[in-house]
């Protein structure tokens, strides 16, 4: 009952109420993997359905975004303490050139609203800094963003580079300019078009990685 | 024919004796071409023969400091700053002013511009240098004139901005009212500068994204719709007509872009979800006169000359069947664009474009 409370506020962008519906839930002992996954994982992913349906917008998103991470600030504290098995470490970063980080952060938001760990670069990112942030965290997925067709080359040196130094790594790459052709020709294992695409991706090379 | 006649005939969707011409390049690529053609940046345009020309008032108005970490600080308060990249250099937004704005109240508090701070004194003058030509505001080739919702995002941040449309919507009008308010002020003065010279009001404003609209058309209506319509009937009352740039995906919004008094539409982002040339010519080559259509993001960087000049005659076939079209690339042409590419752009359009 109290969990679809919190779907409902975050379904209606309060970020206020969320947090305060996620705090009483603690209080009450409620199975702190319970809160995250019905409150908060499950509305988001409702939100990234409607949004890939084109039902929703970037803005809509975001707001429902901020008020899951509201949440999760609550949450995290306990998920770390619970020894509960970390739903996985994503490194996330615009490429070398490209200071565009408008789709990236929407990624990472998403990303984290998932339950995921997520390491943010930033934006122009040189290759060699996505290799040691990715070992450094024990990162099982390196996600890549470019938004200039000039930096799409620097993409292919960066997956190219985590292909030497980190070998299994899963790579996704996104950005308006990029394709699923162009994913496949640099040798990512993965394109999305759009953020919940990149969540769901992020679940599938999870659930292979281990 | 000269210029301005041609583009007057193309937006009554009656055939000129060639379809108008327009250019837009990076700074990178000016300079290329300038010393490839041994000219300058006017000289590019005569040399593609391009019918527009703009009129850009200078700014008179208090010089703003510099950011505290070196930001380049604009009129508007917002920052920006140069980064170097092994790439090239890009500049980011890296002052927003209303980022901590929460009421209606913290936004008035903000010091707006003036269209006091502009020379308006000079303004004929350069209208009559371009009397030949079709005149528009500033924006259709310089950079740095945007629209109301480009500069929310500038002046909220972008997160802040998307975010408080959904949740604080009265805090993101009361900026939209101060922004109207400079705008009214600053096109009303250039128009009537201008006297009757100045036929276009240039207003670039992105509602579209790569694959969807960035935000959902009832927030356009409830946000945007009004400033639109606002402005162009102020550029009808002077004679004028407004060219609306947007890009994106954003073919579910041209029917409230031509109810708003439009006439001009720009870009035309192929690329973008949606955005077939034939359907839009169907569907609104009526109403509306297109700008653009030249894909920059694939075509011009990595197409080969034979696909350039294919897309050219394409889209000259398409979009300017009975007139209502103004031959341009859909963006800046970006640096990694070869200039054999453009010029093939050129000369096929030159070729093709012709009505005779």
């Amino acid at each position: 009952m109290a969990t679809e409370d919190i779907c409902r506020a975050v379904l209606s962008f309060n970020k206020v109420q969320t947090a305060a519906l996620v705090q009483a839930e603690i209080d009450k002992g409620t199975e702190i993997a319970k809160i995250l996954t019905d409150g908060l994982v499950a509305p988001l992913d409702e939100v990234g359905k409607k949004f890939s349906a084109g039902d929703i917008f970037v803005p809509e998103m975001l707001a429902a975004a901020h008020a899951v991470k509201e949440g999760m600030n609550l949450l995290r504290p306990f998920l770390a303490q619970s020894g509960e098995k970390k739903r996985g470490t994503i490194v996330i970063g615009t490429v070398s050139g490209d200071l565009h980080d408008i789709g990236k952060n929407i990624v990472a938001m998403m990303l984290e609203g998932a339950g995921f760990e997520v390491i943010d670069l930033g934006i122009n990112v040189e290759a060699g800094r996505f290799v040691s942030a990715a070992k450094e965290k024990e990162a099982q997925i390196v996600a890549l963003s470019a938004l200039l067709t000039m930096t799409m080359p620097a993409m292919a040196e960066a997956v190219a580079l985590l292909r030497e130094k980190c070998p299994g790594m899963k790579i996704m790459v996104g950005g308006a300019p990029i394709t699923d052709d162009f994913a496949r020709r640099i040798g990512a294992d993965g394109f999305s078009i759009d953020a919940p695409g990149a969540v769901d991706m992020a679940r599938r090379f999870l659930a292979t990685v281990d | 024919m000269n210029s301005k006649e041609r583009v007057m005939l193309t937006m009554a969707h009656e055939k000129a004796d060639r379809i108008p011409m327009n250019f837009r390049a990076t700074d990178q690529i000016v300079q290329r071409l300038s010393r490839s053609l041994c000219t300058d940046y006017f000289g590019i345009l005569h040399h593609y023969r391009v019918d527009f020309r703009e009129i850009i008032p200078p700014y008179i108005g208090p010089k703003s400091a510099r950011g505290k970490d070196g930001s380049e600080m604009d009129m508007w308060g917002v920052g920006r700053k140069e980064v170097v990249t092994d790439r090239g250099r890009d500049v980011m937004i890296s002052i927003s002013p209303l980022r901590d704005a929460v009421t209606p109240e913290d936004v008035r508090k903000h010091a707006w511009p003036k269209a006091e701070w502009f020379d308006f004194s000079r303004v004929k003058r350069m209208a009559l240098e371009f009397k030949d030509y079709s005149v528009s505001t500033p924006g259709i080739h310089i950079e740095g004139y945007h629209g109301v919702f480009h500069l929310l995002t500038y002046l909220f941040g972008m997160e802040k901005c998307m975010t408080e449309l959904v949740t604080n919507p009265e805090t993101i009008k009361a900026a939209i009212e101060e922004i109207m308010k400079f705008f009214t002020g600053y096109y009303t003065r250039l128009f009537e500068a201008g006297e009757g010279l100045v036929n276009l009001l240039f207003y670039k404003d992105d509602f579209g994204g790569q694959n969807n609209l960035l935000i959902s058309r009832p927030m356009f209506r409830e946000f945007f719709y009004s400033n639109i319509s606002h402005l162009s009937s102020l550029a009808q009352n002077f004679g004028g007509r407004m060219i609306l740039h947007s890009c994106g995906s954003i073919m579910k919004l041209i029917p409230d872009f031509i109810e708003a008094g439009v006439s001009v539409l720009d870009p035309i982002q192929v690329t973008a979800s949606d955005m077939d040339i034939r359907k839009l010519k169907r569907e609104f080559g009526g109403q509306l006169t297109f700008h653009g259509g030249i894909d920059v993001q694939r075509l011009m960087p990595f197409g080969s000359i034979g696909e350039i000049r294919e897309n050219a005659k394409t889209t000259i076939e398409v979009l300017g069947e009975n007139g209502g079209y103004f031959f341009s690339p859909s963006h800046r042409f970006q640096p990694d664009t070869p200039l054999e590419n453009i010029d093939a752009l050129y000369q096929t359009a030159l070729e093709y474009g012709s009505y005779r």
